[in-house]
């Protein structure tokens, strides 16, 4: 039923899933035999609404507890680990509905995610003032690039909560970048948001990669995908149906079936970028 | 109508050591609730336990004051992670549910028959307090101008209490402008957001909820000390909502509002007492309509009547913050 990436085993897994497994009550929406994101990639997941997508990315952040399975960062065992620590530990992700600390300005919202701010701690925010200064003025040019590489540079200062839809993606975009994640995951970054922005997004998706940074992404647009992925899993009903190249994907009959067969197929653009997709 | 006294009682109420108590107890509970967004309806269960712990160590083991206050204070962080352990894991309400009802517990246990060789039961300990008061430097004498003046015993322990307001006041504001405050202010707006970035949000929540604790027990001993008793029926939920109104009349969120909430709270309700006592005495109001016993209930809904009126007019308290206009309307261009 599922095949490790054909043809790229030169490069090194940054994740890796075994058996990973969550049950709401009679329902499984989750159960991944085998799960690997390649290291310097862009893995996109893709499958019809209510896969089991966003329940798997919470899982494997720590944001869900798994019923089974075993899943690995960089060789290391990382299952259930709380997801702080997972974040620490450099895996980082966003959420579908994004949110923004609203009441927190820009600047604020990505300082929060500088690593190792000894100020964060309470002995150190009293007893090292002079020690956490220096770290935060570091941190504050370091986000200044990045709100500027976002183009939130102007507002800066203003709360989180006067941003539009779209300058909150980007602004959730800048905050994970600025914790350094090794990898990145990014629930539907692209839904709901005008063709523009999406444009925007996946140069900016790009430019991480090329930063040495692995990304894996959850989308729906299949034109999106095939143009920006590298590795591309399909999943339904909760299990994995093809892993490969986007082009392999795309030809599965299994994955036509499921996906693309169905009628997603013939719904509009707009429609399944505001991932309401698919009516089963 | 002698309206220098209404003015006289008004400000030494928001002076006095009262003030001082509710100040302390907003400012912990600012840190809770106004920055860290948890919600503590027990206060009055911290106040208790820290003028229980420094009360009962002294009256019945004997302690040093000194210890007594050290052993109020673990009271009061015992109390804490007994309320935060098992719910801070869980949705916002079950920390509010368990410090209201745990709150309350405390009062009818400490005022029961069975409690009584530990707590005096009913009627509590009354002047146990000479230990503190002997270390007055005032003296016996007045203190003040005319009628605005305060005995030496009085003007003693509203410096104490002040004092460790502007303790108190002054350890928020150092955390609060710290990446620590950061941290809880976004804790507050989005837990999950602060998880995902690395944080270890329950710890955050917890210590806010522990400091918070320690500054209420610590007015719960000024209390104590200020009017030389503890009784069970002082820290009632009344207590822990007085918080909140102090809180919400100076300005949630903001480092000095609970002491601007404290002192107004208690100019409103020491000059409506003192002004509707008069209006009845010198017959302003009959007697039929209102008796100096109704005075009580009344000031508080004239508090009520101004807290309605703050949040309409001034949502945000006294020293409320707004928005800036221009913030919530100017749109920057989205690169493309
Ligand atoms: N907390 C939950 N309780 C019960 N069922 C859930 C819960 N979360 C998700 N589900 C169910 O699990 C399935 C997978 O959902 P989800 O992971 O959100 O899908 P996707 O992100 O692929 O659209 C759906 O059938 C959904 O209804
Ligand atoms: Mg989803």
């Amino acid at each position: 039923m599922t095949s490790s990436p054909s043809g790229h085993e030169t490069t090194q897994s940054i994740l890796s899933a075994q058996g990973v497994q969550r049950r709401f009550g009679g329902l499984t929406a989750v159960d991944v035999d085998d799960f690997v994101v390649r290291g310097g990639t862009i893995t996109a997941l893709i499958g019809p609404n209510g896969a089991g997508k966003s329940t798997f990315f919470n899982v494997l952040t720590g944001f869900d507890r798994a019923d089974a399975g075993a899943w690995q960062l960089e060789g290391r065992e990382v299952t259930g680990l709380p997801a702080y620590r997972l974040a620490r530990q450099g895996m980082v992700r966003t959420f579908q509905l994004t949110r923004s600390l609203a009441d927190l300005t820009l600047e604020e919202n990505v300082l929060l995610a500088a690593p190792g701010q000894r100020g964060e701690g309470i002995g150190g925010a009293l007893f090292g003032r002079r020690s956490w200064r220096r770290q935060e003025a570091d941190n504050t040019e370091r986000a200044q690039e990045l709100l500027a590489r976002f183009g939130l540079e102007q507002m800066a200062g203003q709360p989180a909560g006067v941003l539009s839809g779209g300058q909150r993606k980007l602004l959730e975009m800048a905050r994970a970048l600025m914790s350094e994640p090794r990898l990145l995951l990014l629930d539907e970054p692209m839904a709901g948001v005008n063709p523009r922005l999406v444009e925007t997004l996946l140069d900016h998706i790009r430019q991480v990669r090329a930063e040495g940074t692995t990304i894996l992404f959850v989308e729906h647009d299949m034109d999106v995908v095939a143009d920006i992925s590298d590795d591309v899993v399909c999943m339904a009903f909760g299990k994995v149906l093809a892993t490969g190249t986007p082009a392999e994907v795309m030809r599965d009959p299994e994955v036509i079936d499921a996906y693309l067969g169905s009628d997603e197929a013939g719904d509009d653009d707009s429609a399944r970028l505001a991932g309401k997709g698919r009516q089963p | 109508m002698d309206l220098i006294a209404v003015l006289a009682d008004a400000v030494r109420a928001a002076v006095g050591p009262q003030a001082a108590v509710f100040a302390l107890a907003a400012v912990g509970l600012n840190l809770q609730f106004g920055y860290a967004g948890l919600m503590n309806f027990g206060q009055a269960g911290f106040m208790l336990v820290g003028g229980y712990g420094m009360t009962v160590s002294v009256t019945r083991y004997g302690a040093p004051l000194w210890l007594g206050v050290l052993i109020g204070l673990l009271m009061g962080f015992l109390l804490a992670l007994l309320l935060g352990v098992p719910t801070l894991r869980l949705r916002g309400d079950y920390l509010a549910i368990a410090t209201i009802a745990t709150a309350e517990i405390l009062r009818l246990l400490f005022r029961s028959e069975a409690a009584a060789p530990l707590t005096y039961g009913v009627f509590g300990v009354q002047q146990f307090a000479s230990g503190f008061y002997d270390l007055n430097p005032f003296g016996g004498g007045s203190y003040g101008i005319g009628r605005f003046s305060l005995s030496g015993g009085q003007l003693w322990i509203a410096l104490v209490g002040w004092l460790l307001v502007a303790a108190a006041v002054a350890l928020t504001a150092l955390l609060v402008s710290s990446p620590w405050g950061r941290v809880i202010r976004a804790i507050r707006n989005d837990e999950e957001v602060v998880r995902a970035l690395g944080k270890n949000t329950y710890a955050y929540k917890l210590q806010a909820l522990v400091l918070g604790g320690l500054m209420a027990s610590v007015a719960g001993m000024v209390l104590a000390l200020a009017s030389q008793a503890v009784t069970p029926d002082t820290y009632t939920a009344d207590l822990s909502f007085y918080a909140f109104a102090v809180l919400l009349l100076g300005g949630v969120g903001r480092v000095l509002g609970p002491v601007v909430g404290a002192v107004l709270f208690w100019l409103l309700l020491a000059a409506s007492d003192s002004l509707l006592r008069q209006a009845i005495t010198s017959g302003v109001i009959s007697d039929e309509l209102l008796s100096t016993s109704d005075v009580g209930p009344i000031r508080l809904a004239l508090v009520g009547i101004a807290l309605i009126l703050f949040m309409y007019f001034r949502a945000g308290g006294l020293l409320s913050r707004r928005t800036p206009k221009a913030a919530a309307t100017a749109k920057a261009e989205v690169a493309a």
